[in-house]
């Protein structure tokens, strides 16, 4: 089948070859027809061909003649409804090998009606820091009180920071991790929840990663055979899209960024070896899953097609969590307009994987993404983390201050720690592949949002498992609003300057610019298990503080307003109109009785994003309210 | 000596006329105590409304036991875990006050009605009302320590 496959790729080149006798630059009426159907232009192109979508209905375009035309999207059977849906089924590559032939071949595609639009390829860039520190030993536990028997434990401050500055460095902040040792005494992963890694290849053979690893059931390994008929051969762990075929790395040029990441989120817990995950299970074959779909192979990344199709993968393969360490430089675009106009097929993939009729948890009406906000020191986040419905990760260090190369302002809509190479201390420690540590390892510690990002992508994975334990269900916004709202604040820190090597950043640039706070897995939990009881006096104008429902930097939200159902107002006797303001949520209830409201507000930033700039994310709480006499301190009912 | 005989003979004819015909009488039976308020309270009891209003979604269990303890299991969102309070209470009387095991003191002093299966417990010009049943292992396996 491999060999069929490989011929199928060797018969169109062939016949390209042989047509390019024949075409060069298109009709010479069309050499000075703009092209209104390109969404990008030529000038970063990558050679080999052009992503083209046609209109519907229509088979194939007019080039199909003279090149070789395939579907960029393999059908998937029952998903064909929501492929049309966001026109997947019209995806489909020209090959062009000749790089001159390119542009005649855009302009037969703008003069074909058959043809909606079409673009160039470009590189995505990966945004993580490659000066990563050294790899450590194994060494045995600690002293510290670890849940896990995992000796590397104590080297990950991110997890749990017991304030020990001879090892996080001087300026480290005692309990700035993310909460975790709490969070796993309620669950520390479920297999049916996956994360799909979205970035190099995962090693999968890792000692640590192994049993935590996706397997794709339907597929014999390496028969060279696509057995479960999904479009992709041998896929057993996931696919390198980018090379089309096996997951790969410690090739020249891989970075081990993948393995990072994935150890991240789900290294494999309490197995005696290396470190502990955020997501890894107990030990009893419980952590969450892995998936890697790989498309950056050996420092590559030249397909956005192979890109659009990982997603499209992950979607159709059980993944629940995309897990998104790349994007573009910060600044390239700067609305969500310029970003979707440009890279069409990333979007129209991103959001098919997010619909419901995608859904995978069994916990959510639709998949979560998480993006990195990107590592340019930039005042915006980087798209296609930046769009404003994405999950978009900051980054802080141990200190509890920005990572001095993290992104902030615009599209930022949460921080997670990511260490700091530049101050004194360990950065973040995970797995690596020792095929590409300069120490020949298999652990190692890197730094940027990067990191950060599979801290809140564990997270999420790690909720979206205690949810399905107690048999809850959310809307994918719920569920989004839920991930923002579980944080520790950041702000008050942000004062004077944190010196980080050579840099020195004024911290005041990063106020209110990180998101909505620091993400705490124990407060997820405690938001999953449900909406706290709150009793409000009949009769008095009460100020509630908000930071029970949207964490502690509540104080900072910009509110979009309060919505109240006419029987929730009527039970609760609620007179006038309930306001919010520096964290507190006013209003005056008159009746006995029980009901509920709904705030919105913007994670990360003043100003929601949108097609005409970046910015923020709409999030939203439900908030249920008893009103009555009698009401104690304590929260009880007596 | 004769007449002596005949007067004995008559006071004991008239003591036996003056006795009633035997009518049966009720076995002795020891006498049994009312049960006290404090020895009625304990059990499971299900808050049913407040101030005549059953807020939908709300559910209050109270798990009072006869040395003085008591757990409180709440929630106002049916599709919310149960939070779990504990303490101890007291009972003046009618009048009930209790404790959190925080220390925090309830939020008011409660004057206590029970008659068969319904409890009332009012303070301030509130009043809630409650049943008698059992609290559920679904609440009890599935709640969070406040």
């Amino acid at each position: 089948m491999r060999t069929k496959y490989l011929l199928s790729l060797v018969i169109p080149v062939l016949s390209v070859s042989l047509a390019c006798t024949r075409v060069t630059e298109g009709p010479d009426t069309l050499r000075d027809t703009p092209l209104t159907k390109a969404v990008n232009t030529a000038d970063h192109a990558l050679p080999g061909g052009l992503l083209v979508k046609l209109v519907p209905g229509a088979e194939s375009p007019e080039v199909a003649a003279d090149y070789a035309v395939r579907p960029v999207f393999p059908a998937t059977p029952g998903k064909e409804d929501v492929e049309k849906k966001y026109g997947l089924d019209r995806w489909v590559t020209v090959a062009v090998p000749v790089p001159e032939e390119m542009a005649g071949v855009a302009r037969r595609l703008q003069a074909d009606p058959a043809v909606e639009r079409f673009q160039y390829g470009v590189a995505l860039e990966q945004p993580f820091a490659k000066d990563r520190g050294p790899a450590v030993a194994q060494t045995k536990a600690g002293s510290d009180p670890v849940s896990f028997n995992d000796p590397l434990f104590r080297n990950q401050w991110f997890l749990y920071n017991n304030g020990n500055k001879n090892l996080y460095g001087a300026t480290n902040l005692e309990g700035m991790d993310v909460n975790i040792r709490d969070a796993w005494r309620l669950n520390a992963g479920d297999p049916s929840i996956i994360v799909a890694v979205v970035d190099e290849g995962v090693k999968y053979t890792h000692p640590d990663l192994a049993a935590n690893m996706w397997t794709n059931s339907g597929e014999i390994p390496d028969n060279g055979i696509d057995d479960d008929g999904n479009g992709y051969v041998d896929d057993i762990h996931g696919y390198n899209f980018q090379a089309d075929g096996p997951v790969s790395w410690g090739k020249p040029g891989d970075e081990g960024h993948a393995t990072h990441v994935a150890g991240l989120v789900a290294a494999v817990n309490n197995n005696g070896i290396g470190i502990s995950s955020v997501a890894g299970g107990s030990g009893k074959g419980d952590g969450v899953r892995l998936m890697s779909c790989q498309i950056f192979s050996a420092g590559k990344q030249d397909n956005l097609a192979a890109y659009a199709r990982a997603i499209k993968y992950a979607a159709d393969n059980g993944a629940s969590v995309l897990q998104c360490s790349f994007g573009e430089n910060s600044g390239r675009f700067v609305n969500d307009r310029g970003w979707s106009d440009v890279q069409t097929i990333e979007k129209d993939a991103l959001l098919y994987f997010r619909d419901p009729a995608n859904a995978n948890s069994g916990v959510t009406d639709g998949n979560i993404i998480i993006f990195s906000a990107g590592n340019n020191h930039g005042a915006m986040a980087s798209y296609p983390g930046a769009y404003h419905e994405f999950i978009c990760v900051s980054a802080i260090s141990q200190d509890g201050l920005p990572g001095w190369y993290t992104n902030y302002g615009p599209g930022v809509t949460i921080a997670s720690p990511g260490g700091d190479n530049k101050i004194e201390g360990i950065t973040m420690l995970s797995t690596v592949p020792n095929e590409s540590d300069p120490d020949k390892q298999d652990y190692g510690y890197m730094h940027g949002t990067s990191m950060a990002t599979p801290v809140v992508s564990g997270i999420a994975a790690l909720g979206l498992s205690y949810a399905k334990q107690l048999g809850r269900h959310y809307t994918r916004e719920e569920y989004e609003s839920l991930i923002l709202s579980s944080v520790n604040e950041l702000d008050s820190r942000l004062t004077g300057t944190k010196i980080a090597g050579t840099v020195t950043l004024n911290l005041a640039d990063y106020k209110n610019k990180m998101g909505t706070g620091v993400i705490d897995a124990w407060k997820v939990m405690m938001n999953i298990e449900g909406t706290p009881f709150v009793q409000v006096p009949k009769g008095k104008e009460t100020a509630l503080d908000l930071r029970i429902w949207f964490g502690d930097d509540a104080a900072s939200l910009t509110w979009l307003g309060i919505e109240i159902d006419p029987a929730d107002r009527e039970a609760l006797g609620i007179e006038g109109t309930p306001t919010t303001a520096d964290g507190q949520l006013k209003l005056t209830c008159t009746k006995t009785g029980c009901g509920r409201l709904t705030l919105r507000a913007i994670a990360g930033g003043p100003t929601l994003g949108g097609d005409d700039a970046a910015g923020g994310k709409e999030f939203a709480r439900t908030v249920s309210l008893i009103s009555r006499t009698n009401t104690s301190k304590s929260g009880g009912w007596l | 000596m004769k007449k002596m005989l005949a007067i004995l003979m008559l006071g004991a004819l008239l003591l036996g006329c003056n006795k009633q015909p035997e009518e049966p009488q009720p076995t002795p039976q020891p006498e049994t105590p009312v049960a006290t308020l404090e020895e009625r309270l304990p059990g499971d009891w299900e808050l049913v409304s407040i101030d005549g209003v059953s807020p939908a979604g709300l559910s209050v269990w109270i798990r009072f036991s006869d040395k003085k303890g008591f757990d409180l299991w709440q929630r106002s969102d049916p599709t919310a875990q149960f939070a779990h309070f504990w303490g101890t209470w007291t009972l003046d009387g009618d009048a009930m006050s209790g404790t959190y095991v925080d220390g925090t003191p309830w939020a008011a002093a409660y004057t206590v009605s029970l008659e068969d299966d319904r409890l009332e417990l009012a303070a301030g010009g509130e009043t809630s009302i409650f049943r008698r049943g059992t609290v559920g292992a679904d609440v009890t396996d599935h709640c969070y320590t406040q």
